[in-house]
């Protein structure tokens, strides 16, 4: 621990008054609230919530596939769940999650007061609590909630009930919602930096959230464009995506993978932001090769937007097409593998230390590449018609999306949270978190590529009897995985309430702006910007 | 940097808004390419705007 780097700014004024006497107390201050530290919290509570509800439902599926033959829930409900549970953490969580990291720290990195558009944010956020009990409550109406995937491919969905329809609407609402708060950052971090503090020094985790906000601007209102469509099919008597009428549901899988793909880089790319934060911080070096991290963020996210029919090689594609998909998928692999190369060099000859923060990091870096790898694999087409819709994708995808930015917001979380809540988090309960998280994941979906290898399909609530014995380790790994989680809250909740208090800056080796604040940051900060030398 | 200067609000609102701009005709183009005669052309075109949008937003920060 140590002082507060005053050698990076110049004049300014950190920090405002910090009386909480000018706004409303109580439940109205969350309501009306235009405070980006408050929409942040909000934010990143509410991630949490959808975070549990749709682990909740991960459980009833792990439940019922514990052995084969139907136990616990019919097949409708079942599929139901493995739709919302998708709809849920993606939508839910893990955007809502990644928007309260920005909430928090974007202004703050860049030494702004606020976000450009304080009262759009609040709306933002609370655009999300409806649609997400729009979602849940479509479990509820005649007909169930949509049980056709997240992935929503007509003809299944054009024809399911009314949980169908709360389902595109609840879409409608967080696109909306994402799209708010994307020109919000943009804005923000394009007219609202202190003086002195170029693009090209801006915060990792800043640039990182630039080009997701970009890439959230294109891509949601194509999803939006789609379920729209999808909805006059269903009520209005169009057929874009219906075949009885002429017309083409693969054309659906086309527009929802344009969409489809980059969402996964938005989701992973404020991820690498954060990592990009804590692996210096905790090697005590400047981040190896800040210019190629930023271009290989640029390369990325250009690059996600060519290879959505990666995820259609077995719809029939000409070959051209294919060979086109499989190169450009593999050609990503490049910038990503930059990035890795960047987090191992910062490391190199770094005087690391292994706080909570780190752990997190380094658990992202290994189990993230291995998921980057069977993303490899399955990007060769003559594997991918083998693989398509088995267990092996399910285990690819949950070691991008759970051990790549689940443990890189976990480690996010207890890097700020001595900033967010002027206290320190209990290192020991911090730690044995990680290694019950670390191992609990690995026991739960690595034996689900076994299972993909040896054919067993997603999606289906039976199956064969060979596949039983990697079934019920998936299960109890995840039962495991979920109480891990009761003890992460239970950190969190320590922490805020009696944790020992913060220094300003608690880990010697962070140099961004919100670290020269003090512990806990203040209700206003940067009221009179800092200038960067 | 006063966030009540009317400069700077003129020019938050002058990005925001062009920015929605962008949303809403993404948005409208997706749903017209279905409209029109060719579907093939007009989905090329709309996906060559959005690569073109990325790549010039992008592109223009890099060079600072």
């Amino acid at each position: 621990m140590s002082s507060v780097p005053h050698d990076l700014v110049a004049g300014g004024h950190p920090h405002g008054h910090d009386d909480h006497a000018h706004h409303p107390t109580g439940i109205m201050r969350w309501i009306t609230t235009t405070n980006h530290k408050d929409i942040g919290t909000l934010y990143l509570w509410f991630s949490f919530t959808m975070f549990i509800v749709g682990g909740v439902m991960a459980l009833t599926i792990r439940s019922e596939l514990f052995q084969p033959g139907l136990q616990i829930v019919d097949p409708e409900f079942f599929n139901s769940m493995t739709t919302l549970h998708g709809l849920i953490m993606i939508f839910g969580a893990l955007m809502p999650g990644a928007v309260g990291f920005a909430n928090w720290l974007i202004p703050m990195q860049i030494g702004a007061p606020d976000m450009a558009f304080a009262r759009m944010n609040n709306w933002s956020f609370w655009l999300l609590p409806p649609a997400a009990f729009m979602l849940v409550l479509s479990l509820f109406v005649p007909g169930g909630a949509a049980s056709g995937g997240w992935t929503l491919y007509p003809p299944l969905t054009v024809q399911q009930g009314m949980g169908m329809d709360l389902t595109i609407f609840a879409i409608h609402i967080m696109g909306a919602s994402s799209i708010m708060g994307s020109i919000n950052i943009i804005t923000t971090i394009l007219n609202l930096r202190a003086p002195g503090m170029t693009l090209m020094k801006l915060p990792l985790f800043c640039w990182t959230w630039l080009i997701t906000a970009y890439l959230l601007i294109a891509v949601m209102p194509v999803l939006a464009g789609a379920v729209t469509m999808l909805l006059t099919d269903r009520h209005f008597g169009t057929s874009f995506f219906n075949a009885a009428g002429g017309g083409d549901p693969v054309l659906f899988q086309h527009v929802f993978w344009f969409f489809g793909h980059p969402e996964v880089y938005i989701i992973i790319l404020p991820a690498f932001g954060i990592i990009s934060e804590i692996i210096p911080a905790f090697s005590r070096k400047p981040l190896f090769g800040y210019a190629s991290m930023v271009y290989a963020v640029a390369a990325i996210a250009i690059l996600s937007f060519l290879v959505w029919a990666h995820h259609m090689f077995t719809t029939g594609l000409p070959a051209a097409s294919i060979l086109f998909y499989m190169y450009a998928t593999m050609l990503i692999a490049v910038p990503t593998g930059v990035k890795v190369f960047n987090w191992l060099a910062t490391m190199w000859k770094g005087s690391i230390s292994l706080e909570a923060p780190m752990l997190f990091a380094l658990g992202f870096l290994f189990l993230f590449v291995v998921g980057g790898f069977t993303g490899l694999i399955l990007a060769i087409q003559p594997i991918d018609i083998q693989f398509q819709d088995t267990y092996y994708v399910v285990a690819h995808f949950h070691y991008v999306m759970v051990a790549g930015t689940l443990f890189a917001f976990f480690g996010g979380i207890y890097y700020w949270l001595p900033k967010w809540a002027g206290r320190m988090y209990d290192e020991k309960l911090a730690d044995w978190h990680f290694w019950l998280s670390f191992i609990s994941f690995n026991v739960t979906f690595f034996p689900m590529h076994f299972l993909g290898l040896a054919g067993m399909p997603r999606r289906i609530p039976d199956y064969a009897q060979q596949f039983t014995d990697w079934n019920m380790v998936a299960t109890v790994g995840a039962f495991g995985f979920g109480l891990s989680q009761l003890l992460f809250f239970y950190t969190v909740v320590k922490c805020i309430r009696s944790g020992e208090p913060a220094p300003a800056r608690p880990w010697e080796g962070a140099t961004t702006l919100e670290w020269t604040l003090p512990s806990p940051a203040p209700y206003h900060t940067f009221e009179t910007p800092p200038v960067i030398k | 940097m006063d966030p009540n200067d009317a400069r700077l609000r003129a020019a938050n609102r002058r990005t925001g808004l062009t920015l929605l701009a962008i949303a809403v005709l993404f948005f409208v183009g997706i749903i017209a390419t279905r409209l029109i005669d060719s579907p093939a052309l007009s989905t090329g075109i709309i996906g060559g705007a959005v690569l073109l949008y990325l790549v010039v937003a992008i592109g223009r920060h890099l060079r600072k």
